[in-house]
């Protein structure tokens, strides 16, 4: 049991939803794939202000199997989180497309999803998901 | 832990019906206490909480509830309680990989190729602040 699971439901990166939800999967076998319209992961939080830090503590913000390390700063910076978030997901070898958008997607009557994705700006691929979760910024 | 659902129940009567209707369908079981070990908690000088935590488990689940106890003219009380769910009985975690490379593909390219060729059963659309 890790202490840090129980963490990180209360902090305020619970809303790093689909990085973690992602890492649990893949944890349990289940094949996944982040699609993110950003350049690189993490840029969400690397494109805020210069000068923006976290306003609570990190130590309830601790992300599944890959906590924050040790001597890791109280506040975390906006853009050292945005490149934290970038190590996750190749720490944790999670399969990502950047600069990729979901053009359509529709269900078939077989019940999957039928998704278009603009990989990258330079190719088109359709994929036939079970399932698709959206975390987009609200 | 003991339902799918989010729900919210106010004053001891509702919330002790909640608990009677809906334990017993989903009853708990193994309860252990586990690191971080108890401890009284004095954050302010007119506030003392006994702070728990504990493992147990469902039928289908495993899980660890993190608790913080008061002692009130009416006894002790359960102030808080967050329950979070550990493992699903039925889909263990798979192994880690071994990382020797016995195959003929090296990681690197073992790891770009199944960035590019994945079939996902799950795509996550955006991997950023949701």
């Amino acid at each position: 049991m890790s202490f840090y699971s129980l963490c990180q439901s209360i902090g305020e990166l619970t809303m790093l939803s689909g990085l973690q939800l992602a890492a649990h999967l893949k944890s349990l076998g289940t094949s996944v794939l982040i699609v993110e319209k950003n350049a690189q992961i993490g840029d969400i939080w690397r494109n805020r202000y210069e000068y923006l830090s976290l306003h609570l503590p990190h130590w309830a913000d601790h992300f599944a199997f890959f906590p924050f390390p040790e001597r890791w700063p109280t506040y975390t910076p906006a853009q050292k989180l945005g490149i934290f978030m970038e190590w996750y997901a190749h720490a944790l070898e999670l399969p990502v497309w950047t600069s990729s958008e979901v053009i359509k997607a529709e269900l078939s009557q077989e019940g999957h999803w039928i998704l278009q994705v603009n990989k990258g700006g330079n190719d088109v691929r359709t994929l036939h998901p079970k399932h698709v979760v959206s975390s987009l910024q609200s | 832990m003991f339902t799918w659902d989010h729900r919210t129940f106010n004053f001891k009567d509702n919330i002790r019906r909640a608990a009677s209707d809906l334990i017993p369908s989903n009853p708990a079981s193994n309860v252990k206490v586990i690191a971080p070990f108890p401890s009284v908690q004095s954050p302010y000088p007119d506030l003392s909480f006994v702070q728990f935590t504990v493992s147990f488990e469902t039928e289908i689940a495993t899980g660890s509830a993190i608790s913080h106890a008061v002692y009130t003219t009416g006894g002790w009380k359960i102030w808080t309680m967050h329950t979070v769910i550990e493992t699903l009985k039925a889909f263990p975690m798979v192994d880690e990989a071994d990382g020797h490379m016995t195959g003929v593909t090296s990681w690197e390219s073992q790891r770009a190729k199944e960035d590019d060729e994945v079939t996902p059963e799950v795509v996550v659309i955006g991997g950023g602040q949701k």
